[in-house]
């Protein structure tokens, strides 16, 4: 790099005579380990016809220097990009690869503008972490932990145990116990930052084509969709979607079970894993129009692909759910008219004992816990809609809108749309959080993000409100992020107006005719 | 959270049983210094720490005792964790230089890129340590190092004494204050030993038992600074 320090690089080149177009990967994983097992995945673009380098980023694994996570990663990116052209096996064309961490690492690429960079595909990341962490306004707790403990010390932490012991307080020593070292500072930072953040927008130079691949049940998803629609509002580049019915590891969906999805052999989850990218690479080094289709996505892994200009699709009908309850019912009702305004949904809120986030961070499809025992808890309420008599195709951007009562002068909103079965089981489809600002009521809008999910004839849409959902959140208490350095909590009431022009409402398109 | 994709759930079932736990935990609380050389092992108040019952726990003891990280013979028969004295460590060092010289033709022979770039990381990690000063840390990334080493050898029973050997001369070294000299001293023998297998140049076998040799001399050179301070007590 510029400043001398070596990063540790592997090339793996086709038996073919060179020159070849080049997939570069820079990640903080391993770039040869069982993590990423970025070994199989060069391999497979070898036998397509490419070169792939795979990186290092500073200060991790082999790579010299210190590790400070998005510090350097925009420069360390221009100055690899140029060592690969300067390469007697390059053609001269890069184009960029990798999740998670090394999604953004292919953003901040492109943020360098190396004129060789012709396309990056980041997948599960958005173009700014932070936007993934302080979604909302409020920070994912058990993300940014474990993401801490694994990556920001160092390879010895690799095995650390999970899942953490969440009981431990103030929250700070969760951290210090389960790794028996002082948190990161980046991770001090974040807990010390206001969370009302706004993520910058990405920069994309012009002609760079871009290929956003998101997982529908991955942590990053809302963040990452909000990448795509800012960087496609811009007209600077060109960006297509993939919305695939996945978690933060790829995990698929299998709707004809809904059991916990277990991963197929290597050779078969690699196959699926990089079909989506084929056709836009080969455009993308052609410099020919992209056959890929603006949006590419299914709400199964196991359905076939649909194309569309956007998202949502233009045929989709924008439906709106009213939430009520009548005064005795444990769970209430969400029905697609307006309702009188008939007062308030209330919930106790109590940061000692918060409502469990339940499944692996970033295996959100590993297991797929039933929350049914959640739906009656005093500080959540719960809205449902009459079964289905025929399934229900969910494919929009989902928000709830209310009017939000709280007692300090902020307070945590948090959303979880469910799939209740006919047995009674709830599964999550996706959860969302608002850092809520007083003075208090306040009308709140929740973005849940993107949504691809059918509904099978006998279900029932779901909608779950509460204050907490940890440790998968940072727990509102006192108003805000408290609890980190510090435990004192405190009750309060929270609550909704149901019925009305501002009444609690979810709202997400749908497709009738499939 | 290893295994990004691979199943998280199957890394996280117990292969084993709770024996096997008492055993790494208790192995790890010796080698990284927790347990002390002298520090007597009760075995009820392990077996509570660990959370595992008591007879899984004597059988962990067991496989410890036959390692000779702990010895059966303290006060009122208590095991204790075993007090390496001067001889004893020096014959653990020329046993090590031994086998090592042993391993060392074929080990440069079999060492392929990956496994070059393997040894590559532990080094990374072992420098980060000493920056860190995490001797156990260190000292554990130094196992490893000479492990993967040993086993490019394909001579198991080597492979076996070798191990075994070393775990003394770590508990010998863990012992002693941590000595920045002696830290670097094997990080340099360790990136001597990368450079000379990345060259594949001639007689690198016997170049390989050199340095070898000077890794398992640095390491008993902080064990024979715990053991001064052990006979002085």
């Amino acid at each position: 790099m510029r400043d001398g320090t070596p990063l540790a690089t592997d090339v793996y080149l086709p038996a073919a005579e060179p020159p070849f177009d080049v997939l570069l990967s820079r990640l903080p994983y391993d770039k040869a380990g069982d993590e990423f097992f970025m070994p199989a995945i060069a391999r497979y673009w070898v036998r397509a016809g490419y070169a792939v380098v795979v990186q290092d980023v500073r200060g991790k694994a082999r790579s010299g220097g210190e590790f400070d996570p998005l510090a350097s990663d925009v420069e360390d990116g221009f100055d690899t990009i140029d060592w690969i052209v300067s390469q007697p096996w390059a053609r001269g064309r890069v184009a960029m690869i990798g999740d998670s961490y090394s999604g953004y690492t292919q953003w901040a690429a492109a943020r360098s503008g190396h004129p060789a960079l012709v396309a990056i595909t980041p997948r599960c990341a958005s173009h700014d972490r932070m936007d993934i962490m302080l979604d909302g306004g409020v920070l994912a707790l058990e993300a940014a932990t474990y993401w801490a403990a694994e990556t920001a010390l160092d390879e010895f932490l690799y095995d650390y145990p999970t899942p953490f012991d969440w009981s431990v307080r103030p929250l700070r020593d969760v951290f210090v116990t389960e790794s028996g070292r002082e948190p990161p500072q980046w991770l001090e930072d974040l807990v010390a930052r206001d969370p009302v953040y706004a993520a910058s927008p990405p920069t994309v130079p012009d002609g760079l084509r871009c290929l956003h691949l998101c997982g529908l049940f991955d942590y990053a998803v809302i963040a990452q969709f909000r990448s795509w629609r800012v960087a496609h509002g811009r007209s600077a580049g060109e960006h297509h979607l993939v919305l695939d019915a996945v978690d933060h590891s790829w995990r698929a969906l299998r709707r004809a079970t809904d059991a916990a999805g277990s991963l197929e052999q290597m050779s078969v989850f690699l196959e699926r894993y990089n079909e989506p990218l084929r056709d836009f690479l080969e455009a993308a080094f052609d410099g020919s129009p992209s056959p890929t289709p603006a949006v590419r996505w299914r709400a199964s892994t196991e359905a076939a692909w649909s194309e569309s200009p956007t998202w949502p699709p233009p045929d989709a009908r924008e439906l709106t759910w009213w939430a009520s309850r009548h005064r005795d019912e444990p769970v209430g009702r969400l029905s697609p008219s307006t309702r009188p305004r008939v007062g308030r949904a209330t919930w106790a809120h109590d940061p000692a004992k918060p409502v469990p986030s339940r499944g692996n961070p970033f295996h959100e499809l590993a297991e797929r816990p039933d929350h049914r025992d959640l739906a009656t808890r005093p500080d959540v309420v719960q809205f449902e809609t009459a079964p289905l008599d025929r399934a229900l195709l969910l494919a929009g951007i989902a928000r709830v809108d209310a009017e939000f009562h709280f007692a300090a002068d902020r307070a945590h909103l948090v959303a979880v749309l469910l799939d209740v079965g006919p047995d009674g089981s709830c599964r999550e489809i996706r959860a969302g959080r608002q850092l809520v600002v007083g003075p208090s009521p306040t009308s709140a809008t929740l973005d849940l993000g993107p949504i691809a999910y059918e509904l099978h004839p006998g279900h029932r849409l779901a909608v779950r409100l509460s204050s907490s959902l940890f440790p998968r959140y940072a727990l509102d208490s006192a108003g805000g992020f408290g609890g980190w350095s510090a435990w004192a909590p405190t009750t309060s009431q929270r609550g909704v107006i149901l019925g009305g022009p501002t009444g609690a409402r979810l709202t997400c398109a749908v497709l009738s005719s499939r | 959270m290893k295994g990004f994709r691979p199943d998280p759930t199957a890394s996280r079932a117990p292969t084993d049983v709770s024996a096997r736990r008492a055993y790494t935990e208790l192995r790890s609380q010796i080698l990284d210094g927790r347990l002390p050389p002298g520090a007597v092992v009760s075995e009820v108040a392990m077996a509570e720490s660990i959370g595992v019952s008591r007879t899984p726990l004597r059988e962990a003891l067991r496989e410890l005792l036959s390692e000779g990280l702990i010895v059966g013979d303290g006060p009122r028969r208590q095991v204790t964790v075993r007090q390496l004295s001067r001889d004893e460590l020096d014959e653990i060092v020329r046993a090590r230089r031994a086998l090592e010289g042993v391993i060392a033709t074929s080990v440069a022979e079999a060492v392929d890129d990956e496994a070059i770039d393997a040894l590559r990381l532990i080094s990374a990690r072992m420098t980060r340590a000493a920056v860190h000063g995490d001797a156990a840390g260190f000292l554990e990334a130094d196992d490893e190092f000479h492990a993967a080493l040993s086993r490019a050898s394909a001579m198991t029973t080597v492979e076996e004494f070798l191990a075994r050997l070393r775990s003394l001369s770590r508990l010998a070294a863990m012992t002693g204050e941590p000595q920045q000299a002696l830290l670097a001293e094997v990080g340099a023998a360790h990136e001597r030993i990368i450079d000379l297998l990345a060259a594949r140049g001639p007689r690198r076998g016997r170049q390989l038992a050199t340095e070898l040799g000077r890794c398992a001399d640095a390491l008993a050179a902080m064990g024979v600074g715990a053991s001064r301070r052990h006979d002085a007590r």
